[in-house]
């Protein structure tokens, strides 16, 4: 966590530098102050706020570590999806509303809910939003290809269904279903397309990024879900973890520009 | 002499409906051609289309879940979800099948209207978030699921189905037009802005033709 923090802060400095180094006769202040109002100056006259949205799609690989209640942990590899819709604020800065849904499957995880402890596997979803900023570096991986760095705060919910299960007052029932209310955040970094024109054309011709992400999350409320009628599912029980269980997730997301 | 001097030597007979809105025949037109072409509108334009929709929606959710309004819903339950946002603990066939082809469809409605990709997609964000905030507080809070989802996944769900529908609708074939107007039913409309009406033609220097009729 703490290196890839570091890791982040390094490519902004790096890429400010690299901005800053660009030719300039002027000092690193000026150029630094200059740049910051040419991209205020973009925010104001530059594309319309129509061509500064845009809507980004992919596939995503988690690899993550789940630790729940009484030491308990697993270790689950997961395929998912992600979308991206996001707003161009300057010519390197933009922000974007992430979500990622995955799909898994845990083994031997116990839960505290009510007074009665769970210990199940089942199937296991996890749907996540990010308000992220993505600043996009001049540092190019090859002709084309910039880096960038991207983080933000996230929210997930994580769905754990009741299949195979011991719980030790008895009783919960196979249409049960776990719910994780859970909190953190993530950061990353990644390569994206750089297509030539402007941003209109950029957007139009369809770029595609692949990224790195870490998440560390945190559970803050566990929910016994009666889920036996699929179209009205009924909320039986939750509780406020005080020691919250907490997942750490890697995540690669490979995607495009759709438009 | 340029082939739009030339008068027609054969046109369909005038029993031939080669209008779709010409309601004085029965039957249908020759050849009709499906595309989008994005138009900038006035915001009255833009309120109106809004307005559509957000009506539709009142209409639409006591019809389609007549059994949740009327066990769950109430005015003082609306009262009490106005505002509020929570992650619902609906199952995935609502919030990654039911909720993303809805999006689908308000995202081809703008598109069908002309707007752009992107404005169509804000429009469907500000539509359904309307819904969530407005209409189905009366039963239930407004979804972080559904106000992402509906939009975001409808909008990448939306550009596939106009690619798919666009090449069934215009692939000649009746049962590729069937299923390109099942998949997208805004094509079937009066609104939607940009069809153009074929019809083959000779002219008199024995050219074969074609005459397009378009509306703006």
């Amino acid at each position: 966590m703490k290196i890839l923090f570091l890791l982040t802060l390094i490519f902004i400095i790096i890429g400010h530098k690299a901005m800053a180094d660009d030719g300039n006769s002027q000092s690193w202040t000026e150029e630094w102050v200059n740049r910051w109002v040419d991209q205020l100056k973009y925010l104001r006259q530059g594309p319309s706020v129509r061509e500064r949205l845009s809507l980004k799609a992919g596939l995503s690989a988690t690899s993550r570590v789940i630790h729940a209640a009484n030491s308990t942990e697993d270790h689950q590899n997961s395929p998912g999806f992600h979308t991206y819709l996001c707003f161009q604020f300057t010519e390197n800065w933009e922000l974007a509303l992430g979500g990622y849904v995955f799909f898994g499957r845990t083994r031997h995880l116990n839960f505290d809910i009510a007074g009665n402890q769970v210990r199940t596997n089942g199937h296991y979803r996890d749907t996540t939003f990010t308000p992220t900023i993505r600043f996009l570096t001049p540092l190019e991986y090859k002709q084309n290809w910039n880096w960038y760095v991207i983080g933000g705060p996230s929210w997930s919910q994580q769905t754990v269904k009741l299949e195979d299960f011991f719980d030790s007052t008895g009783t919960f029932r196979h249409q049960h279903k776990l719910t994780l209310l859970a909190n953190g955040g993530t950061i990353g970094f990644g390569v994206q397309e750089k297509t030539p024109g402007n941003h209109l054309a950029q957007k139009m011709t369809q770029p595609v990024y692949i990224e790195f992400l870490y998440s560390y999350m945190m559970v803050n409320r566990v929910t016994l879900v009666d889920a036996s009628d699929f179209s009205e599912v009924e909320t039986v029980n939750y509780e406020d973890t005080k020691r919250p269980s907490r997942s750490s997730i890697y995540v690669l997301n490979f995607g495009m520009t759709i438009f | 002499m340029g082939a739009e001097d030339l008068p027609p030597a054969w046109s369909p007979s005038t029993e031939v409906k080669a209008h779709p809105q010409d309601h004085s025949k029965s039957g249908r037109t020759l050849e009709i051609f499906y595309r989008y072409k994005d138009r900038d509108h006035r915001p009255k334009e833009i309120a109106k289309d809004l307005g559509i929709i957000y009506g539709l929606t009142w209409m639409l959710y006591p019809l389609t879940q007549p059994e949740t309004v009327r066990e769950k819903g109430s005015w003082v339950r609306y009262r009490h979800n106005f505002g509020q946002i929570v992650f619902d603990q609906d199952e995935p066939f609502w919030n990654w099948f039911v909720h993303p082809i809805s999006g689908s469809q308000l995202f081809l409605y703008y598109r069908a209207r002309g707007y752009s990709r992107s404005s169509a997609l804000g429009l469907a964000f500000i539509s359904s978030t309307l819904f969530e905030f407005t209409v189905e507080i009366y039963t239930e809070p407004a979804s972080a699921q559904d106000l992402y989802q509906t939009p975001i996944l409808g909008a990448v769900l939306g550009v596939g189905i106009e690619y798919t529908s666009l090449a069934l609708l215009n692939s000649g074939n009746p049962l590729g037009i069937f299923f390109g107007h099942l998949i997208n039913p805004c094509t079937l409309f009066p609104f939607f802005e940009e069809k153009t009406f074929l019809t083959p033609t000779v002219f008199q220097n024995k050219a074969p033709g074609l005459i397009f009729v378009g509306e703006f």
